[in-house]
């Protein structure tokens, strides 16, 4: 306890001596200071701080232990603490401090609030465009939203997606375009923003072999290497163009991806169907592969159907322009169908005035009717889908013809058949009407001669019809029997329908007139070749005329 | 994908059929979403009422810098319920785009007399093209077979 007391004494005072007493001791401590700061700058600069931290610690050990003391209430007690009575001006300065410090702090919480408000008006507003756009945005494309990527990246996870699938059959391979997907991003002030990829080309160009000008199947879009971030910071007025501009970009630009993923699958699907010739006919080959690339780029969903009667008609027609070309007769009629999987022809034969005038001269009561012999006979194709319709006239009806009623004239058949029959179905129905018309007037025309007095006359014995040539035999006096045979052909390079003159004795078989064999010409046979209609007429005149008188 | 959606009328009361877990559901979800925003809601008038409490200047001056330090921590409280409710109105938004099936239906009507009227006109006009090619290919027909390339014979 003595200890504490001595301590307690030790306390010194003297500053507070000291600071009453400056003057006297400025002037030593002046004098004493310059030797100080010459010596001491020598020393470490950090020294007068940590010399005023020592004394400070002194004294605060002091002080503590004094309270202590007096707490313990030892050997010094407090006798009693008054507090002055404030003066009422110290009052109402105390009053208006803390009213003060509640109005700052006020004031602060207003500056709060009002920055707070300015900041969710903002963000107000910049969610408002967004999802003004992207509404409108939906109103014509497909928005999605990736719940995981949106967890993952700080954006909202929306993407629009324009895959389509309306060209691919199911046994197509599945592949969606790199371009499917295409993300929506806020961009650098907050608005919608749809990110291309990069170096995105979209121009589709190509040619097709074998066609001296080139088809533009691909329809080329603009080449976009940038997104859409770029273009705001290269052009910082875009920020602050209309909301509905921005909107109306957005949709060009998804509709040039949209197109151009379309042109990918239907340049996808060009490549298969040139890789698998299925559907190419061999005779026309460059004009095939066109066809089928031209029906197949019609983007419905029934390109399967358009496929495959793309290649019937182009078969068909084939066939038709080979038949037509090479009979001087034969016209083709074509009657567009606007239905994909239809299409019908109509081969007319047309009958040279020449042999109708021919029999026109005879003063008979039938001269009347020889006017009504049409001089036209048709033959009509329909191929719908699959199946193919031949409608022709067939045989006229002779008697008909002689009582000139034109209306009986002749009766019409139609009939189904495949493929590979058509040609020489169609040049069936030709011979048919070639010959029997030619018959019909040859007839009328010996008729004449009969009347006017002649007595030989060839017997006509039948007329046969085979798969592919048709004879018309006459029997002689002696027994003998001359055909007039026409074989059609449709392969054959020069015509089709040529005609053969034989002469036998009437007991040969029928595969005897095969013209297999037949490209010989012996004694029995001779090649008429490929005659006109008036050629024909004219042979079988002076045929009859030989053979008759 | 899709968010699930909000039923767009009151609550389900008794859906029937495969709807009635979808309808509970979209019944829940309006509850939750009315429950967030009567809370956010009360959490704004109560902050705001202790800030007008607690205006009055005391003497000691030890409860004021104390009532200083709790009312920015309400104005803080304010602010953060206002936030949640944006939060809310953005979420009802994405709600609307992805399950608003009216306007949904709506836009793919519109898109439907859209498309379907570009297609007739397009078949219109294809149809018109189709007749005039028509009667050109007969009329070239005929002054092919009628000229001299097919009268002499093509051997």
């Amino acid at each position: 306890m003595m200890k504490r007391v001595n301590l307690i004494r030790r306390i010194d005072f003297a500053w507070a001596v000291e600071r009453e007493d400056p003057s006297k001791k400025q002037k030593s401590e002046g004098a004493s200071a310059k030797e100080g700061t010459s010596t001491s700058q020598q020393q470490w600069p950090w020294q007068s701080l940590v010399e005023n931290l020592q004394l400070a610690h002194q004294e605060l050990s002091v002080i503590i232990d004094l309270i202590n003391t007096v707490e313990a209430n030892d050997a010094v007690t407090v006798a009693g603490m008054t507090r002055p009575k404030q003066l009422p001006n110290e009052h109402l300065s105390d009053l208006a401090v803390s009213t003060a410090t509640k109005l700052q702090c006020f004031r602060n919480l207003g500056k709060y609030f009002k920055q707070s408000a300015k900041s969710l008006e903002e963000q107000i507003a910049r969610e408002a465009r967004f999802y003004g756009a992207l509404i409108r945005l939906q109103q014509n494309w497909k928005i999605k939203r990736h719940r995981l990527v949106a967890a993952a990246s700080g954006n909202e996870g929306f993407y629009i997606d324009l895959f389509d699938n309306s060209l691919y059959d199911s046994a197509a391979i599945f592949r969606p375009s790199s371009l499917s997907t295409i993300p929506i991003e806020h961009d650098a002030a907050g608005m919608l923003a749809v990110n291309l990829p990069r170096k995105s080309c979209h121009s589709l160009q190509f040619e097709v072999l074998g066609l001296s000008s080139a088809s533009n199947l691909g329809k080329s879009g603009e080449t976009k290497t940038s997104a859409g971030g770029n273009d705001s910071s290269k052009e910082p007025g875009k920020e602050y163009a209309s909301n509905d501009e921005r909107v109306r970009e957005i949709h060009l630009t998804l509709r040039e991806v949209h197109r151009a993923i379309h042109d990918e699958q239907v340049f996808d699907l060009v490549n298969r169907e040139a890789c698998n010739p299925s559907l190419v006919n061999d005779e026309t080959n460059g004009s095939s592969h066109r066809n089928t690339t031209e029906t197949s780029c019609v983007p419905s969903a029934s390109v399967d159907g358009a496929k495959f009667g793309g290649s019937i008609n182009q078969r068909n027609w084939g066939s038709q322009v080979h038949l037509v070309y090479r009979t001087p007769y034969v016209h083709l009629v074509s009657h567009p169908t606007w239905h994909s999987r239809t299409s019908s022809w109509t081969l007319s034969v047309k009958i040279p005035q020449s042999i109708l005038h021919a029999g026109s001269q005879i003063p008979m009561p039938t001269a009347a009717a020889v006017k009504n012999i049409r001089s036209q006979f048709w033959t009509r194709v329909l191929v719908i889908d699959d199946s193919i319709r031949v409608e022709g006239e067939g045989a006229p009806n002779v008697v008909g013809l002689f009582r000139g009623r034109p209306d009986s004239v002749s009766s019409i058949n139609g009939y189904d058949c495949d493929l590979v029959d058509l040609p020489i179905i169609l040049l069936q129905q030709l011979e048919t009407v070639v010959f029997l018309v030619v018959l019909c007037v040859l007839i009328r025309r010996s008729l004449v001669r009969l009347s006017s007095g002649c007595t030989r006359k060839p017997l006509l014995l039948v007329s046969k019809r085979q798969r592919d040539f048709l004879s018309l035999a006459f029997e002689l006096d002696q027994g003998e029997i001359v055909r007039l045979v026409a074989h059609v052909d449709p392969e054959d390079t020069q015509g089709c329908i040529s005609w053969w003159l034989t002469v036998d004795d009437g007991i040969v078989e029928e595969h005897k007139l095969h013209p297999d064999m037949s490209d010989v010409e012996s004694e029995s046979r001779k090649f008429l070749g490929y005659l006109s209609l008036e050629v024909l007429y004219s042979t079988l005149l002076d045929f009859l005329n030989l053979c008759s008188c | 994908m899709n968010k699930g959606g909000v039923g767009l009328g009151g609550g389900a009361g008794g859906g029937a059929g495969p709807t009635a877990a979808a309808a509970a559901a979209a019944a829940q979800k309006q509850k939750t979403l009315l429950q967030r925003v009567d809370t956010d809601i009360g959490n704004l008038v109560d902050n705001f009422g202790f800030l007008v409490n607690v205006a009055r200047v005391n003497d000691p001056p030890v409860r004021n810098s104390q009532e200083s330090f709790m009312m920015e921590m309400r104005a803080a409280r304010m602010v953060q319920a206002a936030d949640s409710l944006l939060k809310l109105v953005s979420e009802l938004k994405q709600t609307a785009i992805f399950s608003g099936f009216a306007s949904l239906n709506d836009h793919v009507d519109q898109r439907m007399e859209e498309f379907n009227k570009l297609a007739e006109n397009t078949n219109g006009r294809l149809a018109r093209i189709g007749e005039e090619a028509a009667a050109s290919l007969k009329e070239l027909e005929s002054h092919y077979y009628s000229s001299t390339l097919r009268t002499s014979v093509p051997e």
